[in-house]
């Protein structure tokens, strides 16, 4: 019993020193698919949680950060859809969503620019949404399709679409 | 501008986020899994206390038709709730065993398709429990009397199977009507307040997922 109790504290602070180390995972998604502060409190603690559930079956000899991935990616989904289906308040990002940070220090370029991917972020369905935040994270094609569950040749296609699209979208 | 300018952008926000102590001071709260946990658990136990209903009830009909198997209206009235005690059970195990692989660390598109499937076999299995109703009051009657109602009232058990007969068809009925095109609007509102409006959006981001794959 003492030594279960020790492994699981053991496991629980290796889990929180990843989770911290990665939190920009985290940080990141719920942004991405969350428009409003509260829903973005909720979603973050939502995917550290079912990712502290599913902790045991996380095989340490692969990506920490892929394994990241694909649940916050999932909760965040799963959680614009529930939100949807049960006609909830807003959740998905709008047009002219709370940007965390526009502070009044912060450059007018740079800001323009957040604002512009804020924007492209909420024309995005939530699934492409997933795409845009792994190829703006610089994720390979073989990361992106290993979280996404496509095949290589499919990613590549889609982020060249992505980007007629965006770039249609910022012309606009 | 184009897609890799917002790479620029996308840093910036990254930066302003790991600078946040809003969000990330307590990302991990033991509380929070408690409550993930209860999320899922009155549809766990919900499945679990169906399941118990289809075996009390098996345990109940099984006797009852074995006992008069040799009377054609009683055999069929336990044995047509007997089968529809089975159906709860295994309907619950179904759902149980998929809740149970659930697994977020999956890739996205397996899991999230998992998820819709998981969503509208609950809605139309719910469906398929609710409806026969109309009628299952019939045989649960026959059984409780232990047949006497036929002897006695047999009118009331055709009466049952008359007012189902018409309740069910009503219910269609009334489902089509308000699904003809010039009552859309009700239709929606209808259907958004009923298991079809789940069972619709559950099959319309079936029905993304798939598109997302194709395109």
């Amino acid at each position: 019993m003492v030594q279960a109790r020790m492994t699981t504290d053991s496991l629980r602070a290796q889990f929180q020193t990843l989770l911290e180390r990665h939190r920009g995972i985290v940080l990141k998604v719920a942004n991405t698919y969350c428009r409003h502060v509260e829903d973005r409190r909720d979603l973050a603690q939502e995917i550290s949680a079912q990712a502290w559930k599913a902790f045991r079956s996380w095989d340490d000899g692969r990506s920490f950060s892929t394994w990241m991935y694909r649940i916050a990616l999932n909760v965040a989904i799963s959680f614009v859809r529930s939100a949807r289906m049960h006609d909830r308040h807003s959740t998905p990002l709008d047009e002219a969503g709370d940007e965390p940070g526009l502070d009044d220090e912060a450059s007018r370029e740079t800001d323009d620019g957040i604002r512009a991917l804020y924007r492209c972020i909420a024309r995005l369905d939530p699934l492409n949404r997933a795409l845009l935040v792994l190829y703006l994270d610089d994720k390979s094609h073989r990361e992106i399709a290993e979280i996404l569950g496509l095949s290589e040749t499919n990613v590549a296609t889609k982020i060249g679409r992505l980007k007629i699209r965006i770039s249609n979208q910022l012309g606009d | 501008m184009e897609l890799d300018d917002l790479k620029l952008a996308w840093q910036t926000l990254d930066r302003r986020l790991q600078q946040q102590n809003a969000l990330g001071l307590q990302l991990f709260r033991d509380g929070r899994v408690d409550k993930a946990r209860r999320g899922l658990r009155p549809l766990v136990w919900g499945q679990a206390i169906q399941m118990l209903i289809g075996v009390l009830g098996s345990f109940w009909f099984a006797p009852f038709w074995v006992a008069h198997r040799h009377e054609p209206w009683l055999l069929l009235a336990g044995l047509v709730m007997h089968v529809y005690c089975l159906g709860l059970i295994v309907f619950g195990a179904v759902m149980q065993a998929r809740i149970a692989r659930i697994d977020y660390a999956a890739p996205v598109l397996a899991i999230q398709r998992q998820l819709l499937t998981l969503r509208r076999t609950y809605v139309i299995g719910g469906l398929l429990i609710g409806l026969p109703w109309w009628f299952l009051t019939a045989p649960l009657l026959v059984v409780l009397t232990r047949g006497l109602i036929l002897d006695n009232a047999p009118s009331a058990v055709w009466g049952q199977l008359v007012v189902g007969a018409i309740g069910l068809l009503a219910t269609g009925g009334f489902v089509r009507w308000a699904n003809q095109p010039h009552r859309a609007a009700l239709g929606r509102k209808l259907g958004d307040g009923a298991a079809g409006g789940s069972i619709h959006r559950a099959q319309a981001a079936l029905d993304e997922i798939a598109r997302f794959e194709k395109e």
